[in-house]
């Protein structure tokens, strides 16, 4: 039963899905069948490229779309980790980052796309600043949050224990901050992907998200469907494989 | 005199001389503790006993090198504290137990690598067996009872051969039980090991109970007021007349202003 659970959800969006599209309830120009956009899917995964439109595109906008988010998110993880650690440990840093860092985030991601277009032009550069950018907040703040609600007497037990202020950091504060950091890293990746379509909207050549642009240029919507399918799965599949690595440290292994 | 075996005629292990703290409480000084100066002999359990508000965590605190200080000195053995280390173990009243790490490797957590990772498994075992804990080496934190948790912190600090082993109530928050199996522990540990202890405690019977010498501290601001030998064998019998005398004294002590 447990092992099902998790698959009842998707399982009954297919369910409704095949009963709009197959039922007749949804036109198909709208709303392909299951079957038709898995057709299309073993296509754009297997087929030799050129034999049809988007046949064979998969591996190369995928890699060009891992490519971006794994910028992206490097970036945010490097300065939002080690500053949200900061400003949750240190009272001037948290008077120093806050306004800023709060300002900044009230700002919508996509208000960012045509100062990023002006600045880094089409492509790369854009969809890793603005990836980057809209990941730094949940990681920033999960690192802040972790941090700030460490139990203050296992830094004086660490301390005590003879342990310099570098040590303390990686022995005992990341560790115990180590819950809310996990939470902040996979809101981060998730709303990497986000960013990461948006950032592809904009007329890059390849990509998951330039495929679901083009397609609906074309009046493809078994791709749009597709391209969100795919998304949704390697969102899925990065979150997990970002969570078991993360698994290698013991304090994620005993504190999750 | 205490049974313990008779201890070298060394100079004093900690002293405190003079000292004197305060905080700023809406923008007024409020002073914490006053001209407090006391030394504690290589060997000798000391217990500081007060009323909630002393400022007796306070104290073990600044000798814990946790807090700074305001006046006076603390100095172990002749060298100013001005920071924590692994000389001055403690002992804190809550759970501080580092809850990603096993009951093993939180023991071993202040080992230094010098000590090769074979010889470091050594130590954490025997001191495992002598706190009792043989066997629960591979146990999370999470998983033990607040007794067993205590013996670790004990554990994880005997471990580093501290200078002074400093407790600040530590067995406040155990059942009365758990708590009685944790002073004959402290009991028996302090005399193999002839460990000197500072305890803070709320408590007259517990302070009569392990110390050798119960400093009584008032309040408002923090000082010392009196001082009292308990030079009863071990184990003491909380209902002799010799221990109820010590204690009703204490009680006076305490009671009066």
């Amino acid at each position: 039963m447990a092992m099902l659970l998790p698959w009842l959800l998707p399982a009954c969006a297919l369910g409704i899905w095949a009963l709009l599209s197959l039922g007749g309830l949804a036109p198909s120009y709208l709303l392909p069948s299951p079957v038709e956009v898995l057709h299309t899917a073993r296509d754009y995964i297997f087929a030799p490229p050129g034999s049809a439109p988007y046949a064979g595109r998969f591996v190369n906008d995928l890699l060009a779309s891992l490519g971006r988010v794994g910028g992206g998110f490097a970036l945010a993880v490097a300065l939002g980790l080690p500053l949200g650690l900061l400003s949750g440990r240190l009272r001037f840093m948290r008077l120093f980052l806050d306004t800023f860092v709060n300002g900044v985030r009230a700002v919508p991601g996509i208000a960012w796309l045509p100062l990023a277009l002006v600045w880094f032009g089409i492509g790369f550069k854009t969809t890793v600043f603005l990836v980057s950018l809209a990941a730094f907040f949940p990681i920033y703040l999960g690192a802040a949050a972790g941090a700030m609600q460490v139990n203050p007497l296992y830094l004086r037990a660490g301390a005590m224990m003879g342990l310099g202020r570098g040590r303390l950091i990686f022995t005992v504060l990341v560790p115990a901050a180590m819950p809310h950091v996990v939470t902040g890293l996979r809101l981060g990746l998730g709303i990497s992907f986000a960013y990461l379509v948006l950032g592809e909207l904009t007329g890059v050549p390849d990509g998951l998200g330039a495929a679901i642009m083009d397609a609906r240029m074309l009046g493809r919507v078994d791709i749009i469907i597709m391209g969100i399918l795919l998304i949704a799965v390697i969102g899925r599949l990065c979150d997990l494989a970002m969570v078991g690595g993360l698994k290698m440290f013991k304090s994620v292994r005993r504190l999750g | 005199m205490s049974t313990r075996a008779p201890r070298k005629a060394n100079g004093a292990c900690l002293q405190v001389r003079g000292l004197g703290k305060s905080f700023g409480v809406n923008g007024r000084r409020m002073s914490a503790l006053e001209d407090i100066s006391f030394e504690v002999r290589s060997g000798e359990v000391l217990g500081i006993l007060g009323p909630s508000g002393c400022g007796k965590t306070t104290l073990l605190n600044i000798i814990a090198g946790f807090l700074p200080h305001d006046q006076g000195q603390v100095l172990m053995h002749g060298q100013t504290v001005t920071r924590p280390g692994p000389e001055r173990g403690v002992v804190f009243q809550e759970d501080a137990l580092f809850p990603w790490l096993t009951v093993a490797e939180n023991v071993g957590f202040g080992l230094r690598n010098g000590d090769g990772r074979a010889g470091r498994r050594i130590k954490v075992e025997r001191m495992l067996d002598l706190v009792g804990l043989e066997g629960f080496g591979s146990y999370l934190p999470s998983a033990i009872s607040g007794g067993m948790k205590q013996r670790v912190a004990l554990a994880r600090v005997l471990v580093l051969q501290p200078a002074a082993l400093l407790m600040d109530e530590p067995f406040a928050a155990l059942d009365a039980q758990t708590r009685g199996d944790m002073h004959s522990l402290l009991i028996s540990l302090q005399r193999q090991l002839q460990q000197t202890v500072v305890f803070v405690t709320h408590d007259p019977e517990e302070a009569v109970k392990l110390a050798d010498r119960v400093l009584v501290m008032a309040t408002a601001p923090g000082r010392l007021r009196q001082e009292h030998r308990v030079d009863l064998e071990r184990p003491r019998q909380v209902d002799s007349a010799a221990f109820l005398e010590i204690k009703r004294a204490i009680l006076d002590g305490l009671g009066g202003s």
